[in-house]
């Protein structure tokens, strides 16, 4: 496959090209061990937490009664989201955005929402807490710098699934990955 | 690119200023609040396809002014440290910047009938069509 079929319509690069998914990739993995260490805390699996900068606020940010409103610890969902981004990075092909929108838009859904969260979640450390968290922080920010080199991709998925629909072909079909309408869209 | 970075250097300053500024419950929860968002649209919009993002801070910079008289700074040093930031903030968010990358025209053509990577994919059609019928 040559390098400009690769490439979205009116792009200039392709966004499902490894050097743009590799970084997001490791900068997931980092995020998902980060997140694994602070639930290891919360799991009682290690006795402290690490915090150059804040003393024993990390614990107590992760220890409080906000960080206990779910059935499981907070930071093993940030670790599962983590993780889903890592496995829907690694999985497709470097043309993925038009043969596997699916796992694009999972991509997409899974970076930007967890973004998101962690955002309210540094909000809450000092407004609601009281406590700022070190890792806490450094994950929040893992997961922010993530939300714009996944959009490309997700963008140029959204793009094909629209030229699929202007050409009045299944949507649904192309969504999964349809061969045949692959061949038939640019 | 720098109006972003000096973004998040006041977004940051915002997040530390009510310890050092002792500021009240209020103003201090206002900042903490603010503050993380403004970092957040600014890293968001580092990247081209994004930058319009950085203009949600405009609206921030808006609300930090309109809270100077809303809320009970009983300081002026953090009157002023809040008046200033939401000042720059504005300003430094209303710089547009020039991008480098094309996406087959952006997030909003995804709303408009004819868009850019529609029309582009039909001239690739159309050349690929006459390939082949050359060959």
């Amino acid at each position: 496959m040559n390098k400009v079929a690769t490439i979205p319509p009116a792009w200039n690069y392709n966004p499902s090209s490894w050097p743009q998914r590799i970084p997001l990739i490791v900068v997931g993995t980092v995020g998902f061990c980060v997140a694994m260490y602070l639930a290891f805390y919360q799991m009682h699996i290690v006795n402290s937490v690490f915090d150059p900068f804040f003393g024993d606020g990390a614990e107590k940010v992760l220890t409080s009664k906000l960080s206990q409103k779910f059935p499981v610890p907070d930071a093993l969902l940030g670790a599962f989201g983590y993780l889903v981004d890592v496995v829907t990075g690694i999985v497709g092909n470097t043309q993925r955005w038009k043969t596997k929108p699916w796992i694009v838009i999972i991509f997409g859904i899974a970076v930007g929402p967890l973004g998101l969260v962690s955002i309210l979640l540094v909000i809450s450390q000092p407004v609601i807490v009281g406590h700022w968290c070190t890792l806490c922080l450094c994950s929040a920010f893992i997961s922010v710098i993530m939300i714009s080199p996944a959009m490309d991709e997700f963008l140029a998925s959204l793009q094909y699934l629209q030229r699929v629909k202007q050409k009045k072909l299944s949507v649904w079909k192309a969504f999964w990955g349809d061969k045949a309408i692959e061949q038939k869209v640019v | 690119m720098w109006s972003r970075f000096l973004n998040i250097i006041l977004g940051l300053w915002l997040m530390i200023s009510p310890e050092i500024l002792k500021m009240n419950q209020a103003t201090s929860d206002n900042n903490h609040i603010v503050g993380p968002l403004v970092i957040t649209f600014s890293i968001i919009s580092l990247w081209d396809i994004n930058s319009s993002v950085v203009k949600a801070n405009i609206i921030l910079g808006a609300w930090l002014l309109i809270a100077l008289f809303i809320l009970d700074f009983s300081r002026t040093i953090a009157f002023c440290s809040n008046g200033a930031c939401a000042c720059f903030i504005i300003v430094l968010s209303s710089i547009k910047t020039r991008a480098k990358e094309r996406f087959g025209g952006g997030w909003r053509s995804l709303f408009q009938h004819n868009p850019l990577h529609l029309r582009e994919a039909e001239k690739i059609s159309q050349q690929q069509t006459a390939i082949s019928f050359d060959d």
